[in-house]
């Protein structure tokens, strides 16, 4: 009979509201930008997701989640119109959720800047791999990753610091394919957090 | 700039009275036997159904079965990685997760365990009671009606992970009752059904809904005197993000053996606990996001049988 008094009913609330130009368009870019999907250029069944005009032109309801196509298509099981398609993997509960919060506070083009850019004690599970995450694993990873880059493992992560190719990729050097594609380039400090993480000798903590 | 907000608080009404009403039913059904026995003045006596499933769990959710009074169950549940990782990762095999857990029957209708998780570093504990026991002859009775109420404890050192919001045990809580309505139709089919209402202390947006119903659905099938096919499923009714991916399905087989039983399945579900199994993220069967998993289970009779 103990459990009920310890029974509360609490949720976290960011009163800053869900950010469109970090939190969301990154997961657009990095999960249906690919080529032959939802770009510009391909336009897809009409979708454009890559800018915020062209995401909020189609299949969102302002303040309505259930009734917006995309939020739809997200979550339900499989066919057709499941995105994002195989091989891509599907978004994470997480990302799913960040976009229905964002459509629920009326679908905004919020921006907002990173209130303080920390590159000091980065570790790759709590810095870098929430960065990969959010801009990489749209390709590079589910089940099939794309251009033999798995960023599912730290492994996969590891080989392309070694092999020089993350770097040179989010940074634009030449040599390298510009990383993320059809985005733009990462942060000034997510750039900063993975280079001090590279820098610290890129350590799995 | 996080702040911590309460929903409306109708649903701690709601499960006290759950409670009022777990009670009612214990006590309606705790009359003795022999009072209803003398009702009815006939030979006949009453078959009750047993080994409606081989032990007390389906796969991941509690089954209809009950432990023998005076007996403990050491219960070792496993689960590894996604079987879609591939051949380096050993098919998943690398990556294991288990639950550990003791249950005990204390009384033939009525049993309790406590268990911990690799998964969160999760402690959950039970209380489960037979409201009425499927019987045949002088008491008739078609189904099994099995209560379950249980609470899990997340134990990482940060379970939320936002510096503002400050980490305090009732955060950590979630809550389950559960009523299992289960049928052993003959010896090799059983099937059960299982309406869940979850509750939740804390979540992490206010789309995601604190209180989480759910039905499950398990069965068994027993092809030889060994060897049986277990299932079970569990439809998420108000879960966010409404991803049908995640609903926890597990295939599986439970062999017999001597004091063990052995279950080898498959599961999306990486969680062994009811908030793990119903809340998590599970993987999706169609793109092979499934996981292997035995459970292994040993029997001691640690109380010594009453001599007639």
């Amino acid at each position: 009979m103990l459990f009920p008094l310890s029974c509360t009913r609490e949720y976290v609330e960011d009163l800053r509201g869900v950010c469109f130009e970090r939190d969301v368009l990154p997961i657009f870019q990095s999960n249906c930008t690919q080529s032959g999907c939802h770009n510009s250029v391909d336009r897809e069944s009409g979708y454009d997701l890559t800018t915020y005009s062209s995401i909020v032109s189609r299949g969102i309801e302002p303040g309505d989640y259930k009734a917006s196509e995309i939020y739809k298509v997200m979550v339900i099981p499989f066919g057709e119109e499941a995105m994002p398609q195989s091989p891509y993997a599907r978004l994470t509960d997480e990302q799913i959720a960040t976009i229905a919060l964002w459509i629920e506070e009326g679908a905004e083009n919020t921006t907002c800047a990173d209130s303080t850019c920390n590159t000091t004690n980065v570790t790759f599970s709590a810095s870098v791999k929430p960065i990969l995450q959010t801009y990489c694993n749209g390709c590079h990873g589910g089940s099939s990753p794309l251009g033999n880059v798995d960023y599912n493992t730290y492994n996969g992560v590891k080989a392309t610091v070694t092999n020089g190719k993350l770097l040179g990729s989010i940074q634009h050097a030449s040599g390298f394919s510009p990383m993320p594609q059809n985005a733009n380039k990462l942060s000034v400090c997510n750039l900063g957090i993975i280079k001090a993480w590279i820098d610290s000798g890129a350590p799995n903590n | 700039m996080y702040v911590v907000k309460n929903k409306t608080v109708i649903m701690n009404k709601l499960l006290s009275t759950g409670f009022i009403l777990l009670l009612l039913a214990v006590s309606v059904t705790a009359q003795p036997e022999g009072s209803l026995l003398s009702l009815l003045d006939e030979e006949q006596s009453t078959d009750y159904a047993t080994n409606a499933f081989k032990s007390p769990r389906v796969i991941n959710s509690h089954s209809m079965e009950m432990l023998s009074a005076g007996t403990m169950d050491f219960r070792i549940l496993h689960r590894f990685g996604d079987v879609s990782e591939g051949g380096y990762e050993f098919f998943g095999l690398d990556q294991a997760s288990m639950r550990l857990g003791f249950d005990f029957g204390i009384t033939p209708n009525l049993m309790a365990g406590i268990g911990r998780s690799t998964n969160k570093k999760e402690i959950d504990a039970f209380v489960k009671y037979r409201v009425l026991w499927q019987s045949s002859g002088k008491r008739n009775m078609p189904v099994s009606l099995v209560w379950v109420s249980g609470a899990t404890a997340n134990g990482l050192k940060d379970p939320i992970g936002i510096e503002e919001v400050p980490v305090t045990f009732s955060r950590r809580l979630a809550f389950y009752h559960q009523l299992i309505i289960g049928r052993k139709f003959n010896d090799w089919l059983t099937i059960q059904v299982t309406p869940t209402w979850l509750h939740r202390n804390f979540v992490l947006n206010r789309l995601d809904p604190n209180e989480l119903f759910a039905v499950g659905f398990g069965g068994r099938a027993k092809f030889t005197k060994r060897i049986a096919l277990v299932w079970d499923y569990s439809y998420l009714i108000n879960r966010f993000p409404a991803n049908f991916n995640s609903h926890p399905l597990s295939l599986g087989v439970d062999i017999e053996t001597g004091g063990h039983v052995f279950q080898l399945h498959f599961s999306n579900a990486v969680g062994m606990n009811e908030r793990a199994y119903l809340t998590d993220q599970n993987g999706n069967w169609l793109k092979g996001e499934i996981r292997f998993g035995f459970n292994l289970s040993r029997v001691f009779q640690i109380v010594k049988k009453r001599v007639e």
